[in-house]
């Protein structure tokens, strides 16, 4: 009875890493590059990002002014502030009307010592917006996220009959030996081992990978709100008047900081939907929550608080809410831990391999007699190139032309994908049929 | 002399401590960050209000303690797994949980 269970969790093990497999090595890739999206933005844009400190700032009202006086096609969406001395402001505006190929969301640098403005550049054009949507939604624009969260109950399933069925695979072998037997032999005992030394970590990436993947659908399904939702019952403005009203953002940061001390600011996002009010949010210290969470909601005429939310008080489904992300992307340890994260990340693309490598030996006598079969180098090298490839192709055409055209290329490119197996499928079953009837009529 | 092959240790127990050695070591990560933030970062740590703690200095106290704790057990643990000794393997596994609880609760 326990060997059959184990048969069957073996077969769900192999069954799930082989068609699951290449987009778990993909977005083991792709994460593991997309925990220093920030820290890479900065390095290749110190320009833009980086100002010499200062002993006064210069008001922000007048510069926010400015920036609009300059962009009347565009509404104020935010603005991001810096976490230490040497950071500028980041002024974000969004165009009136969005065009569909070629969506803008614009940031203006300002050096907040100077009022200077240092750069101005479309962020669906940046290195830092590839990095993240590659990861996140693999520029999928219908499903895409859905399909990253189901990887992510993939990995789940994988890891946890791996983890079960790890017992009976090691047999009578000491824990960490390898034996140097043959390719599939060490490339398993390779397997096993990294399985288990990094099994909490990918557990953990899984269930929050899942989570934040099918996010938008769980949260309609299960009727799970924002914990740091404010909504107002009626709109006291109308949304061209909440537009035009005018505020300082000097003296909303003031407020934020009196009323809500532990706030640490990170976004001053005034309402353009009639609500009136400006939103603070940032991020409380010592806080291994997601970034920009904490939040306190001012009247934008009278400046007072209408809102206060910090994590720390809420309960625990608002905090288990708030530390998937976190969790998931490794942002509350500073650098050194984002290079742990990527070293444990990197893990779940090497199970992948590993797992293909022996799977492709186990079956090597099956698969030699065909006629379309393939050495294992080379086909790990096509694999391989093919992942790059795409990659780099996406990278190249999102920082030229933003995210409507790679999206494009990628929907056709993957549903013809899909549909081309669907009809192969399909005549292949047809043709076994045609073939079978013909031999019983012989 | 080699040890006898036991799968309990080999099996159950040597997973069940890596488990609780990899989230001592992110823990200890954390810690880390933590400590110097408050060590070396004036900007940021206005915004710390340190309440019961009583304090920068305490704070910094405390940390570094909860740093050494982490890194006494994960040196145990590398060498238990290297010793193989089953109440070892017990102890620590205990003392590993013990000791997140205690950081993820209090």
């Amino acid at each position: 009875m326990k060997t059959k269970n184990n048969n069957k969790l073996w077969a769900i093990h192999s069954w799930v890493g082989l068609y699951a497999g290449v987009v778990i090595a993909f977005l083991s890739i792709t994460g593991a590059a997309a925990l220093f999206r920030t820290e890479l933005d900065h390095v290749f844009n110190p320009h833009l990002r980086g100002v010499a400190p200062g002993n006064q700032k210069v008001a922000m009202t007048p510069v926010v002014k400015k920036i609009q006086a300059m962009h009347p096609d565009k509404v104020l969406f935010e603005v991001e502030l810096p976490q230490n001395a040497k950071g500028s402001w980041n002024i974000r505006l969004l165009p009136r009307e969005q065009k569909r190929l070629f969506p803008v969301f614009w940031e203006v640098f300002v050096n907040p010592y100077s009022g200077e403005i240092l750069g101005e550049r479309n962020y669906y054009k940046t290195f830092n917006y590839y990095l993240r949507n590659i990861h996140v939604r693999f520029y999928e624009g219908f499903f895409g996220r859905q399909i990253v969260g189901i990887a992510g109950i993939a990995l789940l399933i994988s890891t946890v009959t791996g983890f079960l069925i790890y017992g009976r695979f090691m047999k009578k072998q000491f824990f960490g030996s390898i034996r140097k037997k043959n390719l599939r032999v060490s490339q398993a005992d390779y397997h096993k081992l990294i399985g288990v030394l990094a099994l909490v970590f990918n557990l953990m990436i899984a269930v929050t990978g899942a989570w934040l993947g099918l996010q938008g659908y769980l949260q309609k399904w299960l009727d799970i709100e924002r914990p740091n939702t404010y909504k107002l019952t009626e709109k006291p403005y109308t949304k061209e008047e909440d537009i035009s009203q005018t505020f300082d953002f000097d003296s909303i940061y003031h407020s934020a900081r009196t009323h809500f001390p532990q706030l640490m600011p990170t976004i001053i996002r005034p309402s353009t939907n009639g609500d009136g009010v400006v939103v603070v949010l940032g991020d409380v210290p010592r806080q291994v929550y997601e970034r920009n969470s904490n939040k306190i909601v001012l009247s934008k005429s009278s400046y007072q608080p209408l809102f206060i939310y910090n994590i720390s008080n809420d309960n625990a489904g608002g905090k288990l809410f708030y530390v998937q992300e976190s969790l998931h992307f490794g942002d509350y340890g500073g650098l050194a831990l984002k290079l742990l994260y990527c070293l444990l990340a990197l893990t779940s693309g090497f199970l992948a391999m590993s797992g293909f490598i022996v799977y492709l030996e186990r079956t090597r006598k099956k698969r030699v007699v065909k006629p379309n079969f393939v050495e294992l180098k080379p086909l790990l090298i096509r694999w391989g190139t093919g992942i790059i490839g795409t990659c780099v192709l996406i990278g190249i055409m999102s920082t030229i032309w933003g995210v409507g055209i790679p999206t494009l290329v990628v929907v056709i490119s993957f549903y013809t994908f899909i549909l081309l197996l669907l009809l192969k499928y399909i005549v292949g079953r047809v043709k076994g049929r045609i073939a079978k009837l013909k031999n019983q009529t012989t | 002399m080699s040890q006898p092959f036991n799968s309990v240790k080999e099996h159950i127990l040597i997973p069940i401590l890596l488990v609780t050695c990899t989230v001592l070591f992110i823990t200890l990560f954390y810690l880390c960050y933590e400590y110097l933030t408050v060590y070396t970062n004036s900007e940021t740590v206005e915004y710390y209000l340190f309440g019961n703690q009583g304090g920068r200095e305490q704070y910094l106290a405390s940390t570094l303690f909860g740093i050494l704790i982490c890194f006494l057990l994960l040196t145990l643990s590398a060498l238990s797994i290297k010793w193989k000794k089953h109440w070892l393997f017990l102890v620590l596994i205990f003392f590993n949980f013990s000791q997140l609880t205690y950081l993820l609760f209090f």
